[in-house]
């Protein structure tokens, strides 16, 4: 196994390319890309180390990718390195994404259009169901875990309240709850 | 100035932009609701019809799947709209990731880490799921359109089929009249 730190000098420019390269194979999520180029083709993190990587990510305010591009991207090539990482992940989905909404602003009202998407629709809201069903599964087996996430659910998910005042409320409340029934 | 802060375009870039920084385990896809809230009912500057044409988009498109806010952004105020909004969700927690690397607060798996991790964990799974149900309702308007997202929750859940397989057969589904 390499050793990150020996197997470290990526210029901030391998660092751009690589991960523009997980971003663009990443249909429907980037984390299956992300973790076959980091771990098993450049070996820059190893497993371990991006399971860390990948937590600190999820701990941290924003979205769990662009937080890992900004820490491998320190970890490799400093700030440079930083930037470089980030902006290799969102700059050519984002122009892809401007092409799309240009095509749709133009075609969006023609029928099978609007056919093809109210279907692809109804299945992207599967996809979002199963992405909170697996999220649900990996809690821990107590009542305390399902009853907090069950109080959440209603709140905004059925209920509609505001979601600021929510969270605020909701987040130190879990999290004080969870550290005291450990 | 005061022009400036009235547009929509900051607007907008300001709310997602804060979203993003309370988005914690799960991201963008978590506030979803909120951005739903904001842009569709409180101002108007999307149909529903378009936010979850925007939202689909951005899960079949490569790249993050937060991204479908650069549509949000582009359809509100143009291309600076999609330039801004994009900025606004990725570069006030990369930041702040950049100072907590830097100053060594993250990178260890200290007590303070898993506690939060742990205790955020079910708040988290409650947002995703609540981004879906909201979803749900302005989607699943009809049998054969639930019918077909169960079918699709079930196929995601019981086998290891890619997502973008499933949005696909949706988008043929849809072609055909099915739904």
């Amino acid at each position: 196994m390499v050793a990150p730190a020996e197997a470290a000098r990526v210029s901030p420019w391998q660092l751009y390319v690589a991960f523009s390269r997980m971003s663009l194979g990443g249909f429907g999520g980037v984390f299956p890309m992300v973790y076959r180029t980091l771990v098993e083709r450049t070996r820059w993190l190893n497993p371990t180390d991006f399971a860390a990587t990948w937590a600190f990510g999820q701990m941290l305010p924003g979205s769990v990718i662009s937080n890992v591009a900004t820490m491998v991207g320190y970890r490799y090539a400093g700030a440079r390195g930083a930037i470089a990482a980030v902006l290799g992940l969102i700059m050519w989905p984002v122009l892809l994404l401007l092409a799309v909404g240009t095509a749709y602003a133009t075609v969006g009202d023609l029928a099978p259009v609007r056919r093809a998407l109210t279907g692809m629709s109804a299945a992207a809201v599967g996809l979002s169901m199963a992405t909170g069903i697996k999220m649900l599964r990996n809690l821990p087996r107590r009542w305390m875990h399902f009853a907090i996430a069950a109080c959440v659910f209603i709140a905004i998910g059925l209920l509609r309240l505001p979601f600021l005042g929510v969270f605020v409320l909701a987040a130190p409340v879990s999290v004080w709850l969870i550290w005291r029934a450990r | 100035m005061d022009a400036f802060f009235d547009s929509s375009l900051w607007q907008l870039a300001s709310h997602l932009g804060m979203l993003s920084m309370v988005a914690i385990g799960s991201g963008l896809g978590a506030v979803l609701p909120e951005v739903h809230r904001f842009v569709v009912e409180q101002h108007h500057w999307l149909s529903d019809e378009q936010f979850v044409a925007f939202y689909t988009i951005g899960q079949a498109s490569p790249g993050p799947n937060f991204l479908y806010v650069t549509l949000i952004g582009r359809q509100v105020a143009g291309l600076w709209g999609a330039m801004a909004v994009s900025a606004a969700v990725v570069v006030p927690s990369c930041l702040l990731t950049y100072v907590l690397v830097r100053t060594g607060v993250v990178g260890g798996d200290g007590w303070i880490q898993r506690l939060l991790k742990n205790g955020l964990a079910p708040v988290s799974a409650a947002l995703m799921l609540s981004s879906s149900w909201v979803l749900a309702n302005t989607v699943d308007q009809d049998w054969n359109a639930a019918l077909l997202t169960l079918i699709s929750l079930v196929l995601l859940l019981a086998t290891r089929i890619h997502p973008l397989w499933v949005i696909g057969a949706g988008a043929a589904i849809g072609l055909a009249g099915l739904v």
